[in-house]
C-alpha cells in the first residue's frame, strides 16, 4: 500500500477546511483589500514548492499556495455575504492594506 | 533508538490466503503476477470497503432525496482513493489521492449547494426541474448575490430588497 496519495489527499482537505475558516476570519477582522497579498504570497508558495526536495513537503506547500490563492478570490464574496447578513459584519475600523487605494482601482477577482 | 536491529517481518499465515496487494520485500515477478491478476480497477470499486461505502451513500442519498450527483461523487472518489493507495508512483498517487478527496468532498457540497438554493443564498436555475420546483413555492431565486462589489456597510431590508426586484428585472 502507498499511503502519499490518501495521506496528500487528507492533508488537502484539511487545508481546505483551514480554508474556509481563514477566509471568514481574515474579511472579519482585515477585510477584503488585503486579496493581493494573499493571492501574492499563495503563488510565490506555489512556485517555491518546486525548489523543495521532499515530496511531501512540495506538494503541501503546493496545495497550501493553491489555497490560498483560492481564498484571495472569495475574501470579495465573504465581505458580500456579510453585508447581507449571512455572516456577522465587523462595524470596526479595519487595518488597510499598503496601496489600498490602488487596489481600490482594481476588480476584485470573483469564482 | 541508535541500535541496528533486524526488521520483523510477520510470519506468513497458514491459511493459504495472501494479501492483494504484494508487499515491497516480494520478488517482483511474483507482484507483477498478483497485479496482473487483480486489475486495479477492479479491485478499486469491487471491494467490500467501497461497496459498503456505496451502499450506505446510496442509503443516504434516498434520504436526502437528491441522489445521482452525489452518488456519482461517492463512487468516483472511493475508487480515487483505492487506486491511489495501490499506485507506487509517487506523482499519480499524490494527484489521484487528491482528486479523490475533492470528490468525496463534493458528493457533501451537492447536499449543502442545494440547501444553499433553497436560503435564496445561490442562484436557482430556472431550466432545472428541482430548482424550477423550489422557485414556484418561494424558496429561491435567480439572484446571484456574490455578483456586486462590497457597499462597505451591511445592507438595509429596503437595500436587499431594491437588489433583488433589479437583478430579477435584468
Amino acid at each position: 500500500m502507498n499511503w502519499f496519495g490518501p495521506g496528500l489527499g487528507a492533508l488537502a482537505l484539511i487545508v481546505i477546511g483551514l480554508g474556509f475558516f481563514w477566509v471568514i476570519r481574515g474579511e472579519y477582522y482585515l477585510g477584503y483589500l488585503w486579496w493581493p497579498y494573499v493571492m501574492g504570497l499563495g503563488v510565490l508558495l506555489v512556485a517555491a514548492s518546486v525548489l523543495v526536495g521532499s515530496a511531501w513537503g512540495s506538494a503541501l506547500t503546493g496545495i497550501v499556495g493553491a489555497s490560498l490563492i483560492w481564498g484571495s478570490t472569495e475574501l470579495k464574496d465573504q465581505a458580500v455575504r456579510a453585508e447581507l447578513g449571512w455572516y456577522p459584519f465587523n462595524r470596526k475600523r479595519k487595518p488597510q492594506p499598503p496601496f489600498v487605494e490602488q487596489i481600490k482601482k482594481w476588480r476584485a477577482p470573483h469564482l | 533508538m541508535g541500535t541496528l536491529e533486524t526488521p520483523k517481518i510477520p510470519p506468513r499465515t497458514q491459511t493459504g490466503t495472501r494479501s492483494p496487494v504484494p508487499r515491497r520485500d516480494e520478488p517482483v515477478e511474483i507482484a507483477k503476477a498478483v497485479v496482473e491478476r487483480k486489475p486495479y480497477l477492479k479491485m478499486a470499486f469491487a471491494n467490500p470497503y467501497n461497496l459498503s461505502l456505496l451502499l450506505g451513500g446510496i442509503a443516504a442519498s434516498v434520504l436526502t432525496a437528491n441522489p445521482l450527483p452525489a452518488l456519482v461523487a461517492l463512487g468516483l472518489g472511493l475508487a480515487a482513493e483505492t487506486l491511489a493507495a495501490l499506485n507506487h508512483n509517487l506523482n499519480i498517487s499524490g494527484a489521484l489521492g487528491i482528486l479523490g478527496m475533492t470528490l468525496l468532498w463534493d458528493a457533501l457540497e451537492f447536499r449543502r449547494q442545494q440547501k444553499r438554493v433553497q436560503r435564496g443564498h445561490a442562484p436557482a436555475n430556472p431550466c432545472n426541474p428541482r430548482h424550477w420546483r423550489l422557485m414556484s413555492q418561494g424558496q429561491a431565486t435567480t439572484v446571484d448575490w456574490l455578483a456586486r462589489e462590497p457597499a462597505g456597510r451591511p445592507l438595509s431590508r429596503d437595500e436587499i430588497l431594491a437588489l433583488t426586484s433589479k437583478r430579477q428585472t435584468q
